[in-house]
């Protein structure tokens, strides 16, 4: 995607960019990058003007990679917070553009933002609790990641899915895994997938 | 003959031990002036001068020029100090008020109960007759009475309105105690003495899907000090939103909200002006989900602080849960962080440096550092919504706990403190703050010192200075009248990672009421 057409669609909320990198103007960057918070969706629609801006904008963030990381890892994060409540399904764009940003980790060097960037994904993936086969069969590959941090998290974003069809790869897994943290991570989803239909 | 008078003089002004006697400690004396200067004459020998009457044993005050004074009052007999009746006798309130509206007080045998100090439920509890703030508590009228760690100030009674005695209550440190209650839903009241910085109660309930809280809080004059926000709801006839609520909160004068299991309510959230000593009412409850009065009983523990204004210590104890393997490995010296590689780290020191010298501008020194490590492999990624079960794991009541963790949940979030959290209280589902180490993937060790003190000093009692709708919402910000800051991102409250670490005199005098210091 190439700097013109972020800028242009981030009309209510990019500046010009600035050399290689997004400038967000100050109030988004601030709120997309608090200590302690994650950013609330009525904070987002009023900067934003819109629900339907503050999401396109936030989505432009996530897809980013010359936005501010710090800014671009909460975007991803909040996107889950504009799906409506269940039993309705979250909206096609939220969910493409978060199996975009797991696509591209396979692409990537697996550097430790590549990780981070992955997880804040992985995590909000599951979080839509959409419970798609598809989305099943996205995030299994990635329980045999090298990195333990990926491995939970999928284990904790299969969980959150709440589609049995988890339960097979997730039990694969928990033959071979070593880490402590990941096999308490699996054991919980294997766990509570059982509730689910 | 000149000579001879002389001799006279000397020889009468020594026999009568005038000013000027040289009798050391232990040495037989009749009267003060026998004593050598530092010392005086008390049951026929020379001690040394009181500071305070608890020198002088039962019985006695302690005067200004540090003599021991018999106490002369009798069964019955108006007093207003534990010093001032015999020997057996101890000075009690009655109950009563003379006609300037003080209470009144009597001297009286003493009671079966436990000595002063020690933790009451009620008068009967203690041999001089006053429970007060769960301990039990000597009547005064000035320091000199106390023992030398105490202060003699003013305390509220507990039953009757607006009155308050003089009592010995200490100098230094935090007073804890329970707060009985037997109902969802009750009136508790919570003395401010004179001469308290703060006063915090911690409200507990054991089921984590109720929450627990204050629900009002009127000051000793019947003025609202708090209020419980209004409960967003959707519903066509509800006058209450999401902004409605905020607003609400950012009202009140005394900041809180109850929370799921656990609660604290912090007095004051403001810096000045200094809070009125008196009885706080506080109606405690626990609320179901829509803040309908739940069925848990809270347990209520309160705390009042009583450093005096200055420079003040802070101990910081470090948990680490298990870092082996993490990403951002190559910002921990390579290796990986814990209880014993973090004491030879370089990072980690530099840290330690960034975090003193934040706290120092605030009059705040750390003088101690713990190191532990947690192997709890469930809690090295732990959700902030289910945070209680890593907090619970801070062991100590003294300083702050902070826990290290690999990440937290949602991703992006980089730290968690409650808000005011229980201070000097260890082991509860808020005891301590937590930070992910994910942060040193894409920031340095100086944000991460910053973002530590940041939630130091929010569970010490400190709000964002600003919230990000600031702009929409003019009063959303904390109470503190800081003139000196033109752009909120030039402070350490600021929300955003990308702030400065400046404090104000009115946030550092504000932390410096915390019971969390010593």
């Amino acid at each position: 995607m190439s700097r013109g057409v972020i800028s242009c669609a981030v009309l209510l909320c990019a500046l010009p960019a600035q050399g290689a990198m997004t400038v967000l103007p100050p109030a988004v960057a601030d709120a997309l990058t608090q200590i302690d918070t994650p950013p609330q969706k009525s904070t987002l629609n009023e900067m934003f003007a819109t629900p339907d801006a503050a999401l396109e904008n936030l989505r432009l963030i996530a897809l980013d990679p010359m936005v501010e990381f710090g800014a671009q890892l909460r975007a991803i994060r909040a996107l889950p917070t504009y799906c409506p409540a269940a039993p309705q399904p979250c909206s096609a764009t939220i969910h493409t553009t978060l199996v975009a940003l797991i696509d591209a980790y396979e692409r990537s060097p697996h550097s430790p933002l590549d990780v981070l960037r992955l997880r804040a994904a992985v995590e909000a993936l599951g979080v839509t609790r959409a419970g798609t086969s598809s989305d099943v069969a996205e995030l299994s590959p990635l329980l045999g990641d090298p990195s333990r941090d990926v491995r939970a998290t999928v284990a904790q974003a299969l969980r959150n899915l709440c589609n049995a069809e988890a339960i097979e790869p997730l039990r694969a897994r928990l033959q071979i895994e070593q880490v402590e943290q990941v096999r308490a991570a699996l054991t919980a989803a294997l766990r509570d997938l059982r509730q689910c239909p | 003959m000149l000579r001879g008078l002389l001799t006279l003089v000397v020889a009468v002004v020594a026999g009568a031990g005038c000013p000027g006697g040289n009798g050391r400690v232990g040495d037989a004396c009749g009267g003060n002036d026998d004593c050598a200067g530092a010392l005086q004459c008390l049951n026929r020998s020379c001690v040394p001068r009181c500071k305070v009457a608890p020198d002088c044993g039962d019985g006695y005050a302690c005067d200004l020029r540090g003599l021991c004074q018999p106490a002369t009052l009798e069964q019955s007999e108006l007093c207003h100090s534990e010093v001032d009746c015999a020997p057996g006798l101890t000075c009690q309130l009655t109950g009563a008020l003379d006609v300037n509206g003080k209470l009144v007080a009597r001297c009286n045998t003493e009671g079966p109960g436990h000595p002063a100090g020690t933790e009451c439920h009620d008068d009967e509890d203690c041999h001089a007759g006053t429970c007060a703030l769960g301990h039990c508590v000597n009547l005064c009228s000035i320091a000199q009475d106390c023992t030398g760690d105490e202060q003699c100030i003013p305390i509220p009674h507990p039953v009757l309105p607006n009155a308050m005695f003089n009592g010995c209550l200490p100098e230094k440190g935090a007073l804890t105690w329970t707060i009985p209650m037997n109902s969802p839903s009750a009136e508790i009241l919570l003395p401010f003495p004179g001469g308290a910085r703060s006063a915090q109660l911690v409200m507990t309930i054991d089921d984590p899907n109720q929450k627990v809280g204050a629900q009002s809080v009127l000051s000793n004059s019947g003025e609202r000090l708090y209020r419980l926000p209004c409960t967003p709801s959707s519903a066509p006839d509800s006058t209450c939103d999401a902004v409605a609520s905020q607003d609400d909160y950012f009202r009140n004068q005394i900041r809180h909200r109850p929370g799921f299991g656990q609660s604290v309510l912090l007095i004051p959230s403001i810096s000045s002006p200094e809070p009125k000593p008196g009885m706080y009412r506080v109606q405690v409850s626990s609320f179901r989900a829509n803040d309908t009065t739940g069925s848990a009983i809270p347990q209520v523990t309160a705390v009042v602080q009583f450093s005096p204004e200055g420079q003040m210590s802070l101990e910081a104890h470090f948990f680490f849960l298990d870092l082996a393997d993490h990403p951002c490995a190559a910002a921990m010296d390579s290796g990986t962080l814990s209880a014993s590689t973090a004491l030879s780290s370089v990072a980690f020191k530099g840290f330690l440096g960034e975090l003193r010298t934040i706290f120092y501008h605030a009059n705040i020194v750390f003088n101690n550092f713990t190191y532990d490590d947690i192997r709890n492999p469930e809690l090295n990624a732990p959700d902030v919504a289910d945070i209680g079960n890593l907090l619970r794991l801070g062991k100590f009541a003294n300083g702050i706990n902070v826990f290290f963790v690999r990440s937290l949940s949602p991703i992006g979030i980089q730290a968690f403190a409650p808000n005011p959290g229980p201070a000097g209280r260890a082991g509860t589902r808020q005891s301590g703050i937590v930070i992910g180490l994910d942060t040193l993937c894409y920031r340095d060790w100086s944000v991460l010192a910053r973002i530590t003190s940041h939630e130091i000093a929010r569970y010490m009692g400190l709000y964002h200075n600003v919230e990000p709708e600031v702009g929409k919402h003019p009063t959303w910000r904390d109470q503190i009248n800081d003139d000196d800051f033109d752009d909120p991102r030039d402070n350490l409250m600021f929300f955003s990672e990308f702030g400065d670490t400046v404090l104000s005199r009115e946030q550092g005098a504000m932390l410096r009421r915390s019971a969390v210091l010593q």
